[in-house]
């Protein structure tokens, strides 16, 4: 065992290097790592949990053309499209675009698919899979006419009632011998000009 | 502050109901006194509020977590500029927000109303008074109030949402509330009318500076929404039919029939009827739009928290909705018009077309918004409206409208002649087909976009027509020069030029959505050193260069920064770093999830958009979403155009007692269509 003298030398001795090793050991002044040069190709800090590596179908049309017509189960209101290029935390989106792939690469048609997944509980993805848009029949067509219907029922109503009092001006109009004002020359919108001009003053 | 805070609300309410009490059950007619009296409640209930609002920023500012709703919407280490939006950015504290903002509309609409409409003003305060005393009853009885105390003070708070920190939102939500909340007025000057009985354009002159204001406010909110939806929430596009976009462009779309309907009742007397239920109407529709975003009744990606108070804004709603019409009902036989409609063929009747499309497009985005609750309730299946409904439904309605903005400058007042016609429609026409034309020539297939944007070159070719007309005019008559002329043609007639203007800032929204249509979306995934190419609609090649990741922490965040050098045609254009965000508080814990901040690269042409994805495997290899949007750049430019055409239009001054007499002579029988020179 070593005394308590031989000790003292010793951590003195050692203190030596450390105390010169110090300034080398400020803390590190945090900044952005050159781009490219991460070591190892790694992340200090992963920013998305599960982030699973592209699919060949992820830029399929057909693929693409399914998901936008089913919303996202998440509640987003957005399609499984859109949802899952978009909200990169959404669990859902990515969940559903694979089983899309999976079927699709099964073989199935894009019609299939999407009746698959509206077949299917609300307990597979926490709510039930929806359209984006409904299905134009049944009670759901009402919701693609009516505007339309009322904008152009309303539009005919007024042309009607216009039209109707067409014959009462005209016969005015006949009656004190007057014939539809025309548009004035550029001479006599100058006289009107000054006329008006007149009131003006 | 709480207390203080607190007292000032209640205060508040006293004044507001003691003001609104006086305004409609006093006799201040007889005593000035009590007119009097009732300005200056209005004044003190202002007040009030502006103590309220002072107490909630020093919470906030002093980051007092003690105080509810400063602990859930900011922390320690947020901005100090993202500190003034928190004041808005959740239920509680826009609710303080809209109240104190009416309240100092109300001070304006006291002060600023010309000495002919006095009259109107006791009532004016009345209405006003009410809404406020509403507002600040659903704070003080709704758990909505913003100086609610926690049990235990927190050592840090929740943090700002990660995509309200930016800086559209520090923009968006006020402009958006300065158009709701401005609304207010118009509807409170029609209200004065009816109950005064004061039914001529004397009400329409007082508010109708306000009606402007609250539409160009509404119009740069919207935009600046469609805006913050395109750089924050990543998606790459501006509109997505969501119900709480769908609800103030209700209020928008009825707002702009009564600005375009008003104008036959200035000149011609007409449409009386139609104008007041306009204004309840859009007053009711802004009320809708509160209730949708405040109740959760209806599924939308950014409402605020699903509450209760929601169903105060439905009480709001059919209260103001029944009194509103009754009292119209009551007035009913002294709103005849003054006039008749003459012809099928004029502008009247543009105007009253003009006004159906504006009024059937809300009428179609509300019906969209309510499907889902009337298709659930008939069929008992629960269905989801988005956007490709809305697109298929209201597209052509949209089309339609845009027609009508060219139609409508086209047609003289009273009747056209077939001359007329002939003689006013062949330059419009003819650009919209040569338009038509020149995109066919180009490769250009799609009918709705060969539509949209051959309605657009008709409607741009009317505005041209008038002003050259115009111009013409003017270096006939007054021997002006060129530059003269435009300057005083718009100066002389701020409404009607400003007016086109604004038809040209519409025209190119129209031309902006039918370029982001052809939207080419990408995703890829890169090492560094990798690279892939995208093409452009407009036939340029992109190339994406990954350059590696970086990490860092930096303010209230820790970043990790994925750059992408671009290159177009062969030609480096620089790089686009795109970012994932984890946000944290003051001692590093995470808040919320991982954001997205996307890089944009925008010319006149097309923007090249560019989202972070993610990078699997804890690597630098990276997931991108990339972009190109056609025309983007057009929407800012349009609401620029817009802002400016609605500025001339409201600008002070101008040849208000000219139209007055010119109205005087046309109705006496002096009727000539003078397209091209004077309304």
């Amino acid at each position: 065992m070593a005394s308590r003298r031989e000790f003292v030398r010793q951590a003195a001795l050692a203190a030596v290097p450390v105390a010169l090793l110090a300034p080398a050991r400020q803390e590190p002044v945090q900044q952005p790592r050159p781009v490219g040069r991460a070591p190892a190709d790694t992340l200090a800090v992963q920013p998305d949990r599960n982030k699973a590596p592209m699919g060949p179908l992820d830029n399929d049309p057909t693929v693409i053309g399914i998901e936008r017509r089913l919303g996202c189960a998440c509640g987003c209101t957005l399609d499984v499209y859109t949802c899952r290029t978009t909200d990169f935390s959404c669990t859902f989106s990515p969940a559903m675009h694979a089983k899309v792939v999976e079927q699709r690469q099964a073989g199935q048609a894009p019609e299939e698919i999407v009746l698959w997944f509206l077949a299917q509980p609300d307990t597979l993805y926490g709510h039930k899979v929806l359209l984006m848009a409904p299905e134009a029949r049944g009670f759901n067509l009402m919701g693609y006419i009516v505007p339309g219907l009322t904008v152009t029922a309303f539009g005919l109503a007024l042309a009607a009632w216009l039209l109707r009092r067409k014959p009462v001006v005209l016969a005015a109009e006949h009656a004190s011998g007057g014939a539809a004002p025309t548009v004035p020359d550029i001479e006599q919108q100058a006289r009107l000009q000054r006329a008006l001009d007149e009131v003006d003053s | 502050m709480t207390v203080l805070g607190t007292f000032a609300l209640w205060a508040a309410l006293l004044f507001g109901c003691w003001t609104a009490a006086i305004a409609f059950f006093a006799d201040w007619r007889s005593r000035p006194v009590l007119a009097a009296a009732v300005t200056r409640g209005v004044y003190a209930t202002c007040a009030a509020l502006l103590v309220a609002t002072a107490a909630l920023w020093r919470g906030i500012f002093a980051h007092d977590f003690n105080i509810e709703y400063v602990w859930a919407y900011t922390s320690r280490n947020l901005p100090s500029y993202y500190l003034v939006s928190a004041f808005w950015a959740g239920q509680q504290g826009s609710m303080l927000f809209w109240a104190v903002i009416l309240s100092i509309f109300a001070v304006l609409a006291q002060t600023l109303t010309s000495a002919r409409q006095k009259h109107l003003l006791p009532y004016v305060a009345g209405v006003t008074s009410i809404v406020v005393s509403f507002f600040v009853s659903v704070m003080l009885f709704g758990h909505a109030s913003p100086f609610l105390r926690m049990a235990v003070t927190p050592p840090d708070g929740q943090g700002l949402n990660p995509q309200l920190q930016n800086p559209g939102m520090m923009m968006h939500p006020p402009l958006l509330y300065l158009g709701y909340i401005s609304i207010t007025i118009p509807f409170a000057f029609a209200i004065a009318a009816l109950m005064s009985r004061s039914l001529d354009t004397g009400w329409i002159v007082a508010m109708r500076k306000w009606a402007l204001a609250s539409w160009l406010f509404l119009s740069i909110g919207i935009t600046l929404g469609m805006w913050w939806a395109y750089v924050e929430l990543g998606w790459g596009g501006v509109w997505a039919w969501d119900a709480v976009e769908n609800a103030p462009l209700m209020a928008w779309l009825t707002l702009t029939a009564f600005l375009h309907s008003v104008m036959i009742q200035e000149k011609r007397g007409m449409l009386k009827r139609w104008n007041v239920s306009l204004m309840i109407g859009t007053f009711l529709l802004s009320i809708f739009g509160t209730f949708i975003t405040r109740s959760g009744v209806i599924a939308s990606v950014h409402s605020f928290t699903q509450s209760d108070i929601g169903y105060f804004f439905l009480a709001l709603l059919l209260v103001a909705g029944v009194l509103s019409f009754t009292l119209l009902y009551t007035r009913w036989p002294m709103l005849v018009a003054e006039v008749q409609l003459e012809s099928l063929l004029s502008r009247e009747s543009a105007f009253l077309f003009n006004n159906l499309a504006l009024v059937g497009l809300a009428f179609a985005v509300l019906w969209g918004t309510l499907f889902p609750i009337i298709s659930e309730a008939v069929s008992g299946t629960k269905i989801t409206v988005a956007k490709p409904f809305f697109d298929q439904v209201n597209d052509p309605l949209g089309l339609f409208l845009l027609l009508l903005t060219g139609i409508g400058p086209l047609i003289a007042w009273r009747k056209a002649s077939a001359a007329n016609l002939q003689r006013q429609f062949i330059v419009p026409t003819t650009c919209g087909v040569v338009t038509v034309a020149l995109l066919v020539a180009f490769g250009l297939r799609d009918m709705y976009s060969l539509v949209a944007l051959g309605l657009s070159g008709f409607v741009l070719g009317t505005v041209a027509q008038e002003f050259y007309r115009g111009i013409r005019a003017r270096i006939t008559l007054h021997s002006e020069n060129f530059g003269a002329a435009i300057i005083n043609l718009v100066s002389r007639n701020r409404r009607r030029y400003g007016g086109y203007i604004v038809h040209v800032g519409i025209v190119i929204y129209f031309v902006a959505f039918t370029g982001l249509a052809f939207q080419v979306k990408k995703q890829i995934e890169l090492s560094p050193g990798e690279s892939e190419t995208i093409r452009s609609p407009f036939g340029h090649t992109y190339q994406l260069k990954q350059m590696g990741v970086s990490q860092y922490t930096r303010l209230n965040r820790h970043v990790t920064a994925a750059p992408l050098e671009i290159s177009r045609n062969g030609v480096v254009l620089g790089r686009l770093t795109s970012e994932r965000r984890q946000y944290l508080d003051s001692f590093g814990n995470k808040l919320f999830e991982t954001a997205t901040e996307v890089d944009i690269r925008s010319d006149l042409r097309e923007d090249l958009y560019v989202v972070y994805a993610g990078s699997p495997d804890g690597t630098e290899r990276s997931q991108f979403t990339v972009m190109v949007n056609p025309l983007v750049s057009w929407f800012w430019i349009g609401c620029g155009v817009l802002i400016v055409g609605g500025l001339i239009t409201m600008w002070p001054g101008g040849p208000q007692v000219r139209t007055q007499r010119r109205r005087a002579v046309a109705q006496s029988g002096y009727s000539v269509p003078l397209a091209g020179v004077a309304e």
